[in-house]
């Protein structure tokens, strides 16, 4: 009898670990297969990138303007921002706001599902896409003179001759850049400086907007 | 002899844990942090809402900045320059009214990126971004972003 039960507990172990195992092939077969950074879908549907997954929920166009509402599953509730911009072609529209959306809602910021507003001052046409270029943490005001040099090392990974200094003061920060690599213009030089600062998930998450 | 080494194992975890969520705890919230800097209360943040501006001087970027219920629960404006010298910034905190009374503001031609002190977050609250050239007036001024 003891026996028995031994055997049978012991059938159960294996069937709870085939489950498990069966469990994960099936997670990863979904990682594997998801979609392809750049895969074009259809109007208010959703694509997974790099283990984020966007979709696009409301249009909303006039011929001066249109508003989106898009929604993504972001890695960690941190201050993850998107970047998001409407493409006819070669034709790039930067939105004029993006905003969080439920904000009075605690669960926006325990949880990592969260819902943006973009605004764009340009209608849509039936080749207009929306790309959620990358998604980045917001540069916080609690920086360290450490956090700048963690960030330099990073940037002289690629850029070696680069340099610049954090001046964390009282409710601000400068960077001051040093003389800049050849070809490497005052923007770029920002963009570097607060890519190098957070936190980026490239995409990009693109989405048709013909309806 | 095997308990106590269980209970070693939950004690080391139990400390790993506590270390790991050893954020630095904020030291105000909603009506106490009013007029306080988030930098020195240490608060948590998130932008809820980003507008971009440009002008003359470059584009400025102003953001209306959240801090939750579970840190300072308040609100403050965010201003910067996307042009890599220091620009002329101006970040304003205004109330909800039809003419945007600005309630904080911070304003400087020494920074790439400045913020106001804050607000309790119990009220709708406005964020405006102004930039110029240094020692100079704004020629860039947002639209409000409110939340």
């Amino acid at each position: 009898m003891n026996i028995k039960f031994i055997k049978g507990k012991k059938i159960k172990i294996v069937l709870a670990a085939l489950v498990l195992m069966g469990g994960l092939l099936i997670i990863n077969y979904s990682i594997l297969h998801a979609s392809s950074p750049g895969t074009v879908s259809d109007s208010l549907s959703q694509i997974t990138v790099n283990g984020v997954t966007a979709s696009i929920n409301e249009i909303n166009s006039t011929e001066t303007g249109t508003e989106l509402t898009f929604c993504l599953d972001l890695p960690s509730n941190a201050d993850w921002f998107p970047f998001a911009v409407l493409q006819d072609k070669s034709q790039i529209i930067q939105p004029s706001k993006i905003t969080l959306l439920n904000i009075k809602n605690p669960e926006t910021f325990e949880g990592t599902y969260r819902c943006f507003l973009a605004t764009y001052r340009s209608g849509i046409k039936p080749t207009t896409k929306l790309v959620i270029q990358n998604i980045q943490i917001s540069m916080s005001e609690n920086l360290t003179s450490n956090d700048c040099d963690m960030a330099l090392n990073k940037i002289h990974l690629d850029h070696p001759d680069f340099s610049f200094k954090c001046e964390i003061g009282d409710h601000g920060i400068r960077f001051d850049y040093g003389s800049l690599p050849e070809g490497m213009t005052d923007q770029e030089a920002s963009r570097l400086v607060r890519a190098a600062l957070t936190e980026t998930l490239l995409g990009p998450w693109t989405f048709s907007l013909a309806q | 002899m095997q308990t106590r080494r269980n209970i070693i194992i939950i004690i080391v975890l139990c400390i790993s844990l506590l270390s790991a969520n050893n954020v630095e705890a904020a030291s105000c919230y909603g009506s106490s942090c009013s007029g306080q800097d988030p930098q020195e209360m240490g608060c948590s943040a998130y932008t809820v809402s980003h507008i971009w501006w440009s002008g003359y001087s470059g584009t400025l970027y102003t953001e209306l900045r959240y801090s939750p219920a579970g840190s300072c629960y308040a609100n403050w404006t965010r201003a910067s320059n996307n042009e890599g010298n220091v620009r002329h910034l101006r970040a304003e905190l205004t109330k909800n009214d039809n003419i945007f009374t600005v309630i904080r503001y911070e304003d400087s031609s020494s920074y790439s990126l400045i913020w106001t002190n804050m607000e309790s977050a119990a009220y709708t609250w406005c964020s405006i971004g102004r930039m110029g050239y240094p020692g100079s007036g704004f020629d860039t001024a947002s639209d409000p972003i409110c939340g």
